[in-house]
């Protein structure tokens, strides 16, 4: 108990440290989310501890993200009049985004032989975290690799989408939050929010309907293709 | 905190400690509503999860001013705030899969990475052609 207590509280102090360093040195590989997880994997690493054991304390973070996404309905509130006539362009960019997304990582999964319980893992990366652990274990994907990919297309999609979307000169607030929430779900609309309160709502509701839509198309596509 | 809040003209915090538990209280609040939704979808076994139906929820009931704004708003914008905080405990399991990664890592970064560049273009592409042409249409009315 103490223990989980010990790896509870150094996380959240971690963390302040590296938000604090964040406002002072705004560099992307400053994010706290890639310090944090840096610092706690060394210290675990070095004090031999299992990430089993950090769990035990871990897990109360990781409850904390579903008041989180909960939260969200409140920059949507806020916003709603900015995003309500652009929901058929939304629903559209969902559609396209989803489809793509999902036969696109099967098909390359196929052609580069990686093995099933994987490629099922992979299939859900851009789909908000628990939507995908669901979709991977009813799909017979191996969930540990799913969290993990999850948070790593989240993490390379909000960190590389938004100049990517600059450079291909996509400039407005419903194309910019689709396209990032489309591939890096909530990590994608909370940079997004971070840009432009617009646009972080339109990326809200694209990954909430892209968790609606990938639950459903999920198990018909892998069907198609295995 | 953000002083815009002040403008808004709601009653001023008197000290620091009664905002520390309105923050607390408004997150309790906003959990109670992450937490009926995770009773909805296992009751009704629906493959959304608890917390996208709490915001359904949450969403719903500002709306219709069953709540006001004010009463959720602090403790939101704070969880949302620091919300990268709640990824790393999950995150941090890679370590757990180290020989995965060296076996079968860059294979599944390649996929990862072509499948999201051709998502987000396909999607972004087509969607910023179509808002931009709604946005044209409804400046020359």
């Amino acid at each position: 108990m103490s223990e989980a207590l010990l790896w509870f509280m150094l996380t959240i102090l971690l963390f302040a440290g590296a938000f604090w360093l964040y406002q002072k040195y705004p560099f992307i590989w400053m994010l706290p989310i890639l310090t944090v997880t840096a610092a706690v994997i060394v210290i675990l690493a070095l004090s031999g501890t299992s990430h089993a054991v950090y769990m035990s304390g871990g897990q109360y973070l990781s409850k904390m993200l579903g008041p989180a996404i909960t939260a969200f309905a409140i920059p949507l509130y806020h916003v709603r009049h900015h995003v309500r006539r652009f929901i058929p362009e939304i629903l559209l960019g969902v559609g396209i985004g989803t489809l793509i997304a999902l036969t696109s990582d099967l098909m390359l999964g196929l052609l580069l032989h990686l093995e099933r319980t994987t490629n099922l893992a992979l299939l859900p990366k851009s789909v908000t975290l628990p939507v995908a652990l669901a979709i991977s274990e009813r799909s017979g994907g191996t969930l540990a690799l799913t969290a993990t990919f999850v948070l790593v297309t989240g993490l390379v999609g909000s960190i590389v989408g938004p100049r990517l979307m600059t450079g291909l000169k996509i400039r407005h607030f419903v194309s910019r939050g689709v396209g990032l929430a489309s591939i890096a779900h909530v990590m994608g609309a909370t940079k997004s929010m971070s840009l432009d309160q617009r646009e972080g709502a339109v990326g809200l509701l694209t990954m909430v309907l892209t968790a609606i839509l990938a639950s459903v198309l999920a198990p018909w596509i892998i069907q198609m293709v295995y | 905190m953000n002083p815009e809040y002040v403008k808004q003209g709601e009653i001023i915090m008197r000290s620091k400690t009664l905002l520390g538990v309105t923050v607390i209280l408004q997150i309790v609040l906003i959990s109670c509503f992450a937490m009926i939704g995770d009773w909805i979808s296992l009751t009704l076994h629906l493959p959304l999860p608890g917390n996208i139906i709490g915001l359904i929820l949450l969403y719903l009931a500002l709306k219709s001013r069953l709540l006001q704004i004010e009463h959720v708003e602090r403790g939101g914008k704070l969880l949302l705030l620091v919300m990268p905080l709640f990824f790393v405990p999950a995150l941090s399991g890679i370590m757990d899969y180290t020989d995965f990664m060296r076996q079968s890592g860059l294979q599944v970064l390649v996929i990862l990475v072509i499948s999201s560049l051709l998502t987000l273009t396909g999607s972004a592409y087509i969607v910023d052609r179509l808002a931009r042409r709604k946005e044209e249409a409804t400046v020359h009315e």
